[in-house]
C-alpha cells in the first residue's frame, strides 16, 4: 500500500480533522473571539476539502486501499458533503451568536462529523463504514440538542440518540451476519463469493444480515416506518443543524447505500424489489401527507425531506450494476435537493429570527419587507415542487425518467401523484409571503446577515443556473461512473 | 473595417451579435425604467433614446456585416448555421438546440427588421418625446425586436416559436403601452386573444411535424424540428401534408391578420403609431407569411393546402380593401389597407411565387411604414386628431410629411416606377401565369381598389379645402428632424426598393428571385415569347387600372367631396354594411364570444366547475387528502416506545420479505 498516495487522497478530511481539533483547543484557550475565528477555520478548511476533492475528481484516480475505495463517484459524494457543511457553518455563525451560543465545539462536532461522512463515503468494508455511521451520528446527536436550556432541544437529542442507537444495533447485527456467513467485510470480495453464499446451506441467514443492514440504512435517510425521529429532531436542533441532518447527513447515507447496495440488489432478488418498493411508495405517501398539516416550516420541511428520501428510493428497486441511468439520477436528485433545502432552510432561520420556532406566519408579507428573500424563497420551494426551470424539475426528470425506462412505472405514477400533493404545501408558504400582511411585531427590518444571504444567493443560482443548463450538471454526475 | 472584424470576431458571433444588442438595449431600458421614478426619467431621457436607438443600429451594422460576407461566397451556397450556441435539452429523441441559421431568406428579413427597425427608433425619439414612460416604451420596442430577430433567424421551428410568442407578449405590451385607458388595454387583449387562437393550431402543426420526423427515423442530432432536417426528411411528409400546412397555417393566419383571425389588427392601432408602424405594418404582422415561406417545401406537398391559402389570401386582400374604402380614421385606413396587402402576400404563397411574398413583404415594410410613420407625423402635427373627414388642405402646412406620404401611397396603388409597382405586378402576374384566373381578377379589382382608397385618403387629408378651424390651423407643425429623417429614407426605400426585383422581361435581373432560388422552389418558368408578350400586356393593364383608381380618388376627394356621400346614400345598405365592417365584429360576438360567455357561466362555472371540479375534485380531494394527512400525522405521537413499534414492524416486513 502506497502510504503517500493514501495521504494525498484523504488529505481533504485530514485538513478538517486538524481544522476540528484546532478549534477545539482554541475553544479552551481563548476567551473572546473564539467564535469568529473557529467559524473561519471550518469555514477555511471546508473549503480547502472542497476544492482538494474537485481536484481529486479532475485527476480521476480510482484505487482501492485498505478498507477504502477511492474513484470519481467518491470525490463527488465528498463535494457534496463539503458544500452542504460549508451551507451549515455559514448559516450558524449569525444562527449561534443572536442566542450567544457560540461555542467552538459546535464547529469542532461539525467538522468531526463530516469527517465521519467522508470515511462513510468512501469506504469499501462494512466495518469502516459502520464506523463512519457511527462517528457522523455520535457528532450530531450532540448538536440536535445543542440548544441545552430547552426543552425541545433535549428531547430532540434524546429520541435521537436512542431511536440511532437502536437502528446501529440492527446495523451492527446485520453486519456481523454477514460476517458470519462469508468471512469477509470487504465489499469486493463479498461480491466475489456471493454466488457460492447463495447457493450454500447459510443463505438465509445471509440475507437476514442484508435485511438488518437496509434497516439501519433505512434509518438514516429516514424511510417510513424508520421516519418517527425525524421530525421532532429536525424541529428540536438548531435550525442550522436541521438543514445539516437533512442535507449532509441524508446524502452521506445515500452514496453509502448505492455503493453497498449494487453488489447486493442481484443477489437478494425479488425480495429487494418488493421491499424498496414499499419502503419508497410508504415514504413518500407519509411524507407528503403529514407535511400537509404541519404549520410549523421546520417540521413542514422535515416532512418533506422525508417525502424526497421516498423520491430518490424510486430508483432502488430496480438498481442493478447495469442501471447507470438510476444511479445519476439519484445523484442528480441529491445535489439538486441538497441545494434547495439549504437555501430554504436559510430563509427560515431567518423568518425565525430569535425566536424558537419558525412557523408559517412568520413569514407572512416578506415579500414586502425582504423581496428578494421572498423571491429566493419561491424559488426554493417551486423547485422543490419540482417546477421548470429549477433544478428540482431536472432532478425529478432524471430520477423519474430512470426508473420508467428500468419499468417502475406504478412508483413513479405514484411518485407524480404524491407530489402533486406536495404542491399544497409548497405553496402555501410563497401566497402567505406575497399576499398576507405582515404580523405585528416583526415589521422592523432586521437585514439578514451577510453569510445567511451568501447561502442564499449560492443556493439560488445554483437552481435557477442548473435547471436552465442541467447538462452541466448531469455530465459531472454522469462522469462520475458508478 | 470588415478585415478587422473577420480578423477578431467569427461569424458566428456576430450573428450573435445581431439578437444580443437589441437585448442588452431592452435591458439597460428596463433598469433604467425600474429604476426611476416619474420625476427623474427626463434626466435619462438622453440615454434612453440613445441605447433605444443605438443598440437596433448595431444590430443593423451587424446584420450588413454577415450581408456582406455572404455575398462574398461566390459560386457556393451562401449559408451558414451558428451551430447550437448551446444545447437547452437533450434526451433520447427530443434535442432542443439553440440555435442561430442565416440564409437567403433570413438575412432578407433580418436587413428589413433591423433597418426598418432602426429607423422607427428614431422616429419614436421624437414622436415619444412628450411620454412620461418613455424607458418603458423604447424597453419594449427593444424587446420586441430582439424577439423578432429570433423568429427570423431561428434555426428550429422551436426557436421560432419562443420568438413568435415573444412578438406577441411585445404587441400586446405595445398595444395597450397607454393601459390606463381601458378601450386600450381591451384592444391589447384582443389581439392577444385572437393570437392564442392560432397559436393553438400552430402548436397541433408542431407536435405532428415532431410525430413525423420521429416516425420517418430523421437525424435526430440537432432536433426533429430544425428546419435543415425537416427539409431533408420532407418527403415523410407526404401523407400529412395537408393538415400540417393548414395548422400551420391557421397559426399564420393569427399573426398575420388573416380571415377569420383579422380582426385584432384594426383594434391595435390603439398603440402608439411608431408601433403600429413597427409592429403592425412592417415585422411581425408579416411572420406568417416567413413562416409559411420558410416551411414551403410542406407546403408544395399538399396542392390543396396551396390553394386554401391562396383562396383565403385573395379574399383578405379584396375584404379588407373595401372596408378601407369607408374606414374614417386615418390609422384604421392604413390598417385594413396592412390586411388587405398581407392577403396579396398570401395569394403569392399559395400560386406558388414565395419569393414574390418576399418580395413583396420587402417592399411592404417599406411604404407601410412610410405611411404609418407619415399618418404619426400628421397626429403629431394636429395634436391627437385622427378622423381624416376633419382634416384637408395639409400640404400647405407639412410640406415634406406630405409629399412623402404621397410616395407612399404610390407605392402602395402600384403606380410605376414605385416598389409597390414591381412587387404587386410580379403576384398578380403569378397568379395570372399559373393559371389561377379567378384569383387573379380578384386581386386585380382590389388593387383597384387600393389605389382608391389610399389616394382618397391622400384627397382628403394633404389636399383640397381644410376643414380644421382657424385655431387649429395655426397650432399645425412640421414634425422635429428626428421624425423627417426616417421618412425621408423610407421615400427612397419605397421608390428604390423594386430594383430588386425587376422582372426580366424588363430588363431587370430578379435580384431577389435569384437570391432566394436555393430556398424556395423556382415554380414558373419564363418559358417563350408568348409567356413574355402575356406578362407586358398585364403589366400594362394593372399599371394603368391602378392609375385610373388612383387619379379618381384624388380628384373626388379633392373637388368633389360631395359626391361620395350622395354616393353612400345611394348605396345605403351596401355602404353601411361595409362602413360597419361587415359587422365581423358583432356576428364574432353574437356567434362565438356571447354563447361561449353564457355557455361558460351557465353550464363550465355553475355546473361543472362549482359542483364538479371545485365540490367533487378539488374540495373533495382536498379534503379527502386533509383527512389522510390528520391521519398521516397522528402517527407522530412524540412517544418514543411507539416510534420504536413502528421500526420494529418495518423491520419484521423487510426481513420477512428478503430473509424468507
Amino acid at each position: 500500500m502506497n502510504w503517500f498516495q493514501f495521504l494525498g487522497l484523504t488529505l481533504p478530511w485530514l485538513i478538517v480533522l486538524g481544522a476540528s481539533l484546532t478549534v477545539l483547543f482554541l475553544g479552551t484557550l481563548m476567551k473572546r473571539g473564539a467564535h469568529a475565528v473557529s467559524m473561519a477555520i471550518s469555514l477555511l478548511s471546508l473549503v480547502a476539502a472542497l476544492f482538494l476533492s474537485w481536484q481529486h475528481w479532475v485527476a480521476d484516480v480510482t484505487v482501492s486501499m485498505g478498507m477504502m475505495s477511492f474513484g470519481r463517484m467518491t470525490f463527488l459524494g465528498w463535494m457534496v458533503i463539503a458544500i452542504a457543511s460549508i451551507f451549515t457553518v455559514l448559516l450558524s455563525h449569525d444562527y449561534l451568536a443572536r442566542r450567544k451560543l457560540g461555542h467552538p465545539e459546535y464547529y469542532s462536532l461539525i467538522l468531526l462529523s463530516t469527517v465521519g461522512m467522508a470515511s462513510l463515503i468512501a469506504g469499501s468494508h462494512l466495518m469502516l463504514i459502520f464506523l463512519g455511521i457511527e462517528v457522523m451520528s455520535i457528532a450530531v446527536y450532540a448538536l440536535a440538542g445543542f440548544l441545552r436550556h430547552r426543552l425541545s432541544g433535549n428531547e430532540a437529542a434524546l429520541k435521537y440518540f436512542l431511536t440511532g442507537a437502536f437502528a446501529s444495533a440492527f446495523l451492527l447485527l446485520g453486519i456481523a451476519f454477514i460476517f458470519g456467513t462469508t468471512k469477509t467485510m470487504d465489499l469486493t470480495v463479498l461480491a466475489e463469493q456471493l454466488p457460492t453464499v447463495l447457493s450454500g446451506d447459510m443463505a438465509s441467514w445471509f440475507l437476514f444480515g442484508v435485511a438488518m443492514v437496509l434497516i439501519g440504512f433505512a434509518f438514516k435517510i429516514a424511510a417510513v416506518p424508520f421516519h418517527a425521529w425525524a421530525p421532532d429532531a429536525y424541529d428540536g436542533a438548531p435550525t442550522p443543524i436541521t438543514q445539516f441532518m437533512a442535507t449532509a447527513v441524508k446524502a452521506a447515507a445515500f452514496f453509502a447505500l448505492l455503493r453497498v447496495a449494487s453488489p447486493l440488489v442481484v443477489a437478494v432478488g425479488p425480495g429487494w424489489a418488493k421491499t424498496l418498493w414499499l419502503l419508497s411508495a410508504a415514504t413518500m405517501i407519509i411524507g407528503n401527507l403529514a407535511a400537509l398539516m404541519q404549520d410549523n416550516l421546520k417540521r413542514m420541511l422535515a416532512y418533506s425531506s422525508i417525502a424526497h428520501a421516498g423520491y430518490a428510493l424510486v430508483a432502488f428497486p430496480t438498481l442493478s450494476t447495469q442501471t447507470p441511468e438510476l444511479v445519476h439520477g439519484v445523484i442528480f436528485y441529491l445535489i439538486a435537493y441538497t441545494f434547495m433545502t439549504a437555501g430554504s432552510f436559510a430563509i427560515v432561520a431567518f423568518a425565525q429570527g430569535q425566536g424558537e420556532s419558525a412557523d408559517v406566519s412568520h413569514v407572512a408579507g416578506l415579500a414586502k419587507r425582504h423581496p428578494w428573500m421572498a423571491a429566493s424563497f419561491t424559488i426554493f420551494l417551486l423547485s422543490l415542487t419540482g417546477f421548470p426551470p429549477t433544478l428540482g424539475f431536472f432532478g425529478k426528470y432524471f430520477l423519474f425518467s430512470g426508473a420508467i425506462k428500468n419499468g417502475s412505472i406504478g412508483l413513479v405514477v405514484l411518485a407524480l401523484l404524491s407530489s402533486a400533493v406536495s404542491a399544497y404545501y409548497y405553496l402555501r408558504p410563497i401566497v402567505v409571503m406575497y399576499f398576507h400582511e405582515s404580523r405585528e411585531g416583526v415589521l422592523e427590518r432586521t437585514s439578514p446577515a451577510t453569510s445567511l444571504v451568501a447561502v442564499v444567493t449560492i443556493a439560488f443560482l445554483a437552481i435557477l443556473y442548473f435547471g436552465i443548463f442541467p447538462s452541466d450538471l448531469l455530465a459531472i454526475v454522469q462522469r462520475s461512473g458508478m | 473595417m470588415l478585415n478587422f472584424i473577420y480578423q477578431h470576431f467569427s461569424i458566428q458571433t456576430v450573428a450573435w451579435l445581431i439578437v444580443a444588442f437589441p437585448l442588452v438595449g431592452s435591458i439597460i431600458n428596463w433598469l433604467i425604467a425600474a429604476a426611476t421614478s416619474k420625476k427623474e426619467t427626463e434626466a435619462f431621457r438622453g440615454l434612453t433614446a440613445f441605447v433605444g436607438v443605438g443598440f437596433p443600429l448595431l444590430a443593423f451594422l451587424a446584420v450588413g456585416i454577415c450581408y456582406l460576407t455572404l455575398i462574398g461566397f461566390d459560386g457556393v451556397d451562401p449559408k451558414f448555421v451558428t451551430g447550437p450556441l448551446f444545447q437547452w435539452a437533450a434526451g433520447p429523441g427530443l434535442t432542443i438546440d439553440i440555435g442561430l441559421n442565416l440564409d437567403q431568406l433570413s438575412l432578407v428579413m433580418a436587413l428589413v427588421v433591423t433597418g426598418v427597425g432602426t429607423l422607427i427608433h428614431l422616429y419614436s425619439v421624437g414622436y415619444m418625446s412628450h411620454e412620461p414612460a418613455y424607458a418603458r416604451y423604447f424597453a419594449e420596442l427593444n424587446l420586441f425586436l430582439f424577439f423578432m430577430l429570433i423568429l427570423v433567424l431561428a434555426d428550429n421551428l422551436l426557436l421560432m416559436f419562443v420568438g413568435w410568442e415573444g412578438v406577441g407578449l411585445c404587441s400586446y405590451m405595445l398595444i395597450g403601452f397607454w393601459f390606463e385607458d381601458i378601450a386600450k388595454a381591451t384592444a391589447g387583449s384582443k389581439a392577444f386573444i385572437v393570437n392564442r387562437i392560432g397559436d393553438a393550431a400552430f402548436l397541433l402543426g408542431m407536435f405532428l411535424i415532431y410525430g413525423v420526423m420521429a416516425a420517418a427515423q430523421a437525424d435526430p442530432a440537432h432536433g426533429y424540428l430544425n428546419f435543415a432536417t425537416m427539409a431533408s426528411n420532407s418527403a415523410a411528409f407526404a401523407p400529412v401534408a395537408t393538415i400540417v400546412a393548414l395548422l400551420l397555417f391557421v397559426g399564420a393566419c393569427g399573426k398575420s391578420a388573416q380571415i377569420p383571425l383579422y380582426v385584432w389588427l384594426p383594434d391595435a392601432m390603439a398603440g402608439p403609431t411608431p408601433v403600429s408602424a413597427l409592429i403592425h405594418a412592417a415585422t411581425m404582422v408579416t411572420a406568417g407569411v416567413y413562416m409559411v415561406v420558410r416551411l414551403n417545401f410542406i407546403y408544395v406537398l399538399s396542392p390543396t393546402a396551396m390553394e386554401v391559402v391562396a383562396t383565403v389570401g385573395a379574399a383578405t386582400a379584396i375584404f379588407a380593401a373595401t372596408m378601407g374604402i369607408t374606414a374614417t380614421d386615418i390609422k384604421k385606413v392604413l390598417a385594413y389597407s396592412t390586411v388587405s396587402q398581407l392577403g396579396y402576400m398570401f395569394l403569392a404563397c399559395g400560386v406558388g411565387a414565395f419569393s414574390g411574398a418576399i418580395f413583396h413583404l420587402v417592399t411592404h415594410a417599406f411604404f407601410k411604414a412610410l405611411l404609418f410613420l407619415g399618418s404619426g407625423s400628421v397626429i403629431h402635427a394636429l395634436h391627437g386628431e385622427q378622423d381624416i373627414r376633419k382634416m384637408g388642405g395639409l400640404k400647405h402646412k407639412i410640406p415634406l410629411t406630405c409629399w412623402t406620404f404621397v410616395i407612399g401611397s404610390c407605392a402602395l396603388a402600384g403606380i410605376i416606377p414605385t416598389a409597390g409597382f414591381f412587387s404587386k405586378d410580379a403576384i398578380l402576374w403569378h397568379a395570372y401565369s399559373s393559371g389561377h384566373i379567378g384569383l387573379w381578377l380578384v386581386g386585380f379589382v382590389a388593387a383597384g381598389m387600393t389605389a382608391f382608397y389610399i389616394f382618397r385618403l391622400v384627397g382628403l387629408v394633404f389636399f383640397g379645402q381644410t376643414t380644421l378651424s382657424t385655431d387649429q390651423w395655426k397650432k399645425v407643425h412640421e414634425s422635429p428632424v428626428s421624425m423627417l429623417i426616417p421618412l425621408l429614407l423610407l421615400a427612397g426605400l419605397s421608390i428604390g426598393g423594386g430594383l430588386f426585383g425587376v422582372p426580366e422581361v424588363m430588363g431587370g435581373g430578379d435580384i431577389l428571385g435569384h437570391w432566394l432560388s436555393s430556398i424556395v422552389p423556382q415554380v414558373i418558368s419564363h418559358g417563350g415569347e408568348e409567356m413574355h408578350s402575356q406578362e407586358i400586356v398585364l403589366m400594362v393593364i394593372t399599371s394603368l387600372w391602378g392609375l385610373h383608381f388612383t387619379v379618381l380618388g384624388w380628384v373626388i376627394y379633392t373637388q368633389k367631396r360631395a359626391w361620395p356621400i350622395k354616393m353612400a346614400e345611394k348605396l345605403g345598405a351596401m355602404y353601411r354594411l361595409i362602413a360597419n365592417r361587415y359587422y365581423i365584429d358583432e356576428i364574432y360576438d353574437a356567434l362565438i364570444v356571447r354563447p361561449l360567455v353564457s355557455f361558460s357561466r351557465a353550464f363550465l362555472w355553475k355546473g361543472v366547475d362549482d359542483v364538479a371540479i371545485d365540490g367533487l375534485v378539488v374540495y373533495g380531494t382536498a379534503r379527502s387528502i386533509g383527512v389522510f394527512g390528520r391521519l398521516a400525522s397522528l402517527l407522530q405521537t412524540g412517544v418514543l416506545q411507539q416510534y420504536l413499534l413502528y421500526f420494529l414492524i418495518g423491520a419484521v416486513i423487510i426481513v420477512g420479505y428478503i430473509a424468507l
